[in-house]
């Protein structure tokens, strides 16, 4: 029996409660969270990104994360990772959405020890060509926004501190991406980091008046917050809408793409649709919307990274929900703003294979673009003709997997090089989950998918062995020569379950 | 065909390459390749190169090929085209190629 802080006398023990703790007063709680500062609005806010790594007690060896949601105009992995170079913080693994053309700094960050390893969804420009050399003792590791997602919310990828920037939070740390100058959209891959983190410190640019709801991040996952003068370049953060190609090829890729996709039965009421955000994959979004209009059918909803074109279906009707976990460009960010139904999704809601459902698996159809395909239809998107890494993994392999129709279109030709291959050089999504390839020189089905094939052949569209398109493709070309590679292996490909598909090489002759 | 002066044919958009065609003070051929397509094509545009430039005769020269996805007939086109310019004859001997 023990007298506790307000004069009442305790037992040590209860039965079924095992030992017990007395009061200690209304603020007296040891292992609350801030026990040793106040807890009001504002007290998280601190004065320097310094004061904030002081705070979480960033050491080296840890693991560090970041979101993609600026894209090409992210200040933030750069910023974070240059004032942990400075504090001679070493042997870091970076773990990010992805990575872009604007990180080339951290090559300097891996050659001075700075960075070990990289987990990252895709690498682009002069940091990739490093790595593709032969940059890092580590391979880097190229996953899913399904598999990063599976990762953490498994327990297998442990971040220590998220580094989360914010156009917008208030003083508790709620924030969103779709106000403020450097708006973006939705923060769906960032969502999963402040949830797992051991520590969040959050980046912004504005300070609100507490609640700014809804909020994208929860005030209860982030611990620090830093205001900085800016997180992201809105010029590299997306254009005010994404523009369709005018390009005839494409166009007519993706005609055909949407003339298969209603051949094969999709295009009925309450379908669900993903595209992609370029080429003729976008493209197609306006030939389906076409048929929609022509056979007077909705679409229950569109997932994914969510377009200008998309939220022109949402706003006309023709959609019932944009599930957004990424906004593409500046009308997608306002959309989610002011639509009630375009909601913010994060990306174990999107695509994570590990519980127990992800919208990728409602999906009826996926148009996705390659870079590469291959005769067992095989997708590239990560490594280019020279074998040299430029691409990211994405949600290709996560909506290819949980499609009912996966359907991927690309150009037989891009200059002189054939789209279509023996073998392709990596293997980001297999080719037992892609059923229909769609090039401008005709349409190749998935061997599996009898019943198509018969209701492609009934819609008199131009179905093509897939073998014939590449006899097509180097009538023009002669055989590509294929790329040769040393044995040092640079990159791992990780597909959505955490199983390694393929690794990358480095290209003969080249040197870091 | 004898190279006297710098000339160049072709452009950069893609399907296409621009050619540079000069004089090799060194003498005989000097041959330089950039563009997407090298990896997997690099040698047949080198073999379409000096065919090309076996059938119009030239021995001595320095040619600066980049390429933006050109195929085989293109870069042919392009580099007899430059060579004429460079050796200042005006209409080239087509029925040279075969």
């Amino acid at each position: 029996m023990s007298r506790n802080a307000i004069g009442r006398d305790i037992p040590d023990m209860a039965p079924g409660f095992g030992t017990l703790r007395g009061y200690g007063g209304a603020f007296g709680t040891a292992d609350s969270r801030l026990a040793a500062t106040s807890r009001r609005p504002g007290a998280k806010v601190l004065a320097s990104l310094d004061a904030a790594l002081d705070a979480v007690g960033v050491r080296s060896g840890m693991t560090i994360s970041f979101h993609h949601h600026f894209r090409e105009g992210d200040l933030v992995v750069n910023m974070v990772v240059e004032a942990l170079a400075r504090r001679g913080v070493r042997d870091l693994v970076l773990a990010p959405s992805s990575l872009t053309y604007v990180h080339e700094k951290l090559i300097d960050r891996v050659k001075d020890g700075t960075i070990r390893r990289i987990r990252t969804s895709g690498l682009r420009g002069k940091l990739a060509d490093a790595i593709s050399a032969g940059l890092m003792d580590e391979p880097v590791l190229i996953h899913s926004h399904g598999g990063r997602a599976r990762a953490m919310d498994g327990g297998e990828l442990v971040v220590d501190v998220a580094f989360i920037g914010v156009p917008i939070c208030d003083p508790m740390g709620n924030a969103t991406g779709s106000l403020g100058a450097s708006a973006c959209g939705s923060l769906g891959y960032a969502m999963v980091d402040a949830r797992v983190a051991a520590k969040v410190v959050m980046l912004t640019e504005e300070i609100a008046p507490y609640p700014l709801m809804p909020a994208s991040i929860r005030q209860d996952y982030v611990d620090v917050i830093v205001k900085v003068d800016s997180v992201g370049d809105p010029a590299g953060i997306g254009k005010g809408a994404t523009r369709m190609t005018r390009d005839p090829r494409e166009l007519l890729i993706a005609r055909t793409a949407a003339q298969a996709i209603a051949a094969a039965g999709i295009i009925r009421e309450g379908f669900s649709l993903q595209t992609g955000s370029g080429g003729a994959s976008l493209a197609a979004v306006r030939f389906i919307r076409e048929l929609m209009l022509e056979r007077g059918v909705k679409a229950s909803f569109a997932l994914g990274g969510i377009t200008s074109q998309l939220v022109q279906l949402l706003e006309e009707g023709l959609v019932g929900t944009l599930l957004d976990v990424q906004s593409f460009d500046a009308d997608a960010a306002r959309s989610m703003a002011v639509n009630a139904n375009h909601r913010e999704v994060d990306a174990s809601y999107y695509a994570n294979p590990g519980l127990a459902g992800c919208a990728v698996d409602a999906l009826d159809v996926v148009v996705l673009s390659a870079m590469e395909i291959d005769l067992e239809l095989n997708v590239n998107v990560i490594t280019g003709s020279d074998g040299v890494i430029r691409g990211a993994s994405g949600g290709h392999c996560d909506t290819a997997s949980g499609a009912a129709l996966t359907v991927v279109v690309t150009p037989l030709l891009r200059g002189r090089l054939p789209s279509v291959m023996d073998s392709v050089t990596n293997v980001i999504t297999p080719g037992g989950s892609v059923d229909l390839l769609v090039t401008d020189r005709g349409i190749a089905v998935n061997p599996a998918r009898g019943d198509l094939l018969d209701a492609l052949v009934a819609a008199r569209l131009p179905v093509r062995d897939i073998a014939w398109l590449k006899r097509l493709a180097e009538s023009y070309t002669g055989a590509p020569r294929p790329v040769e590679f040393d044995d040092r292996i640079v990159g791992l490909v990780e597909y959505r379950d955490g199983t390694i598909i393929d690794t990358i090489r480095r290209p003969k002759g080249l040197r870091a | 065909m004898n190279i006297v002066h710098e000339a160049s044919s072709g452009t950069n958009e893609s399907g296409d390459a621009r050619i540079t065609v000069s004089p090799n003070p060194s003498g005989g051929l000097s041959l330089e390749l950039r563009g997407p397509s090298v990896a997997r094509y690099g040698d047949d545009i080198r073999a379409a190169a000096l065919s090309t430039l076996g059938s119009l005769g030239v021995t001595d020269a320095t040619v600066s090929i980049t390429e933006k996805g050109a195929l085989d007939a293109t870069i042919r086109a392009r580099l007899a085209a430059a060579c004429g310019r460079a050796a200042d004859v005006g209409v080239t001997p087509w029925e040279a190629f075969k």
